[in-house]
């Protein structure tokens, strides 16, 4: 930007010209330059506007890395750690995208890790067998599921208030603020499921 | 006789050092007027070599005048030879002429041409923080810092009285915008150095808030680059994340999201309506797991779409 500016030589200022019809010209330069000023600090948009906020499903992240590390470090029965992890998620697509983006091409020990998004628990059903199924649901969707999968080793991961009492073996809670979890480890030893000591050490419950 | 003799001495002497001033102030007089002339033919260089050497003299030195047109030479040659920086000799030796020059005294139309003259330099500092603040890169701000301070100090200098505190909250409210900019760009920077830009935005909105508290814009800002930063630490966990790692940087995470509810809320306070941050806290709310929370500013958002 070229400045106009009292005083400068563009237009014979300085001590050089000091007749009365250039010190008029002076004043019109002086307004230009507030102008310009103006102008200039008014082209700065780009710092008054607001910053762009992270449109991430923040609450999805820390639950996907929650889910990979409860898949990673239990153990399952011998009969049931050859061919693909089938990890099912049950109505929350962000969830699933995030799961399916970072952990996709991950394994879990031996096995490759099968990520899977099922709209309804009704499509269950219709499914092969899944290590790990997360839910949303809660109260007599959350204990249909859990009877649709009774005596089987699958964790059955919930972020309800009724998670547990509903059948499921680890439920997310909020705790100040903070996503934690609580397990039911008498159910997950029925079910043959042996929790990893790092998963029931930082457990709330 | 020789009482007589000593008295023609004296007066002879005392004649000769008038004759000695006045030749001599004739002879400044003669050179500042040739770097006048040389000064409407556009030939600065030239004008500083006639003037330049002899101001050491006893008769510049003490001419406002003097100093006065070599501010303004000095203060061409800024201006032709495209100086930037703090340290610009060429401006520093126009400012610091021309406060001499007022210091010793000038006429009326000189004295308001050389505080307009000060004035124009100390403006060329603030537009040049503001340019590098446009193009910033991470490590100047030092040098953004100088070019502000070299502006307030000329402008106190020309005006003691001036309140230049929402000057400076703006400067800091593009400086902590134009480091969150760097945040949100991708970048192969290691991690203790995006640490520090961060740290750097978020001093910067703090800063800008302290001469204007109530500003909209630095609240949501500074509420967006904590939130921001919080998300970025979220997105960093990998799957060679220990559990303890996780847990860890989960805190960290929320801590940054409990931080950035009270500039949230405060922006909010001043704009009820405004999707914006009604969207803000509904996020932050939902980050928090309160979800109670934030389903209020959700049916807020619609209510408002709502009657679109």
């Amino acid at each position: 930007m070229r400045v106009v500016e009292p005083g400068g030589s563009e237009h014979g200022q300085g001590p050089f010209r000091l007749n009365d019809l250039l010190r008029a010209s002076f004043l019109v330069v002086l307004c230009c330059f507030g102008s310009l000023v103006d102008a200039h600090l008014g082209a700065q948009t780009q710092f008054v506007e607001p910053s762009a906020m992270d449109d991430s499903d923040t609450r999805s992240i820390t639950k996907a890395n929650f889910l990979f590390h409860f898949a990673a470090s239990n153990e399952w029965p011998a009969e049931f750690m050859e061919g693909p992890f089938r990890l099912v998620i049950i109505g929350n697509p962000s969830l699933h995208a995030i799961l399916s983006d970072k952990y996709a091409m991950k394994a879990i020990g031996a096995q490759s890790l099968e990520i899977v998004l099922l709209d309804d628990a009704e499509l269950l059903k219709k499914e092969p067998f899944a290590h790990v199924i997360y839910s949303e649901e809660s109260g007599e969707t959350l204990q249909k599921i859990s009877k649709s999968i009774r005596d089987q080793p699958v964790l059955l991961i919930s972020d309800a208030a009724d998670g547990l009492q509903s059948g499921a073996l680890i439920n997310f809670v909020a705790v100040n603020n903070r996503i934690r979890y609580e397990i039911n480890s008498e159910e997950a030893t029925k079910r043959e499921l042996l929790i990893g000591n790092r998963i029931l050490s930082w457990a709330v419950k | 006789m020789s009482t007589m003799n000593t008295n023609i001495r004296s007066f002879l002497f005392a004649g000769l050092i008038v004759l000695s001033a006045i030749g001599s102030s004739v002879c400044a007089q003669g050179e500042v007027e040739r770097a006048t002339d040389l000064g409407q033919l556009g030939k600065w260089t030239e004008a500083k070599q006639v003037l330049e050497p002899v101001m050491a003299s006893s008769a510049h030195q003490s001419s406002g005048r003097s100093w006065f047109v070599m501010g303004f030479i000095h203060k061409e040659l800024h201006k032709s030879q495209g100086e930037f920086g703090a340290d610009a000799p060429e401006r520093l030796a126009a400012v610091s002429c021309f406060q001499r020059a007022i210091q010793l005294g000038l006429n009326a139309t000189d004295r308001r041409m050389a505080i307009e003259a000060l004035d124009f330099l100390a403006r060329s500092y603030f537009r040049e923080a503001i340019a590098m603040v446009e193009g910033f890169t991470w490590g100047s701000t030092t040098d953004i810092l100088s070019l502000y301070g070299r502006y307030e100090a000329l402008e106190l200098s020309l005006n003691p009285q001036k309140d230049l505190s929402m000057q400076r909250s703006d400067l800091n409210r593009y400086l902590g915008q134009a480091h969150a900019m760097l945040l949100e760009s991708p970048s192969t920077r290691p991690a203790a150095e995006l640490q520090a830009i961060f740290q750097e935005a978020i001093d910067h909105y703090r800063a800008a808030l302290e001469g204007n508290e109530n500003d909209y814009a630095t609240q949501y800002n500074l509420a967006i680059t904590l939130y921001n930063e919080g998300v970025r630490k979220l997105k960093g966990i990998g799957h060679e994340t220990s559990m303890f790692e996780l847990m860890e940087i989960q805190d960290g995470c929320i801590t940054l999201f409990e931080q950035s509810l009270a500039p949230m809320q405060a922006a909010h306070a001043q704009q009820p309506n405004r999707l914006e941050t009604l969207k803000g806290l509904m996020t932050l709310h939902y980050a928090l797991s309160q979800k109670d929370e934030s389903d209020r500013y959700r049916a807020q958002i619609e209510k408002i779409l709502g009657n679109r």
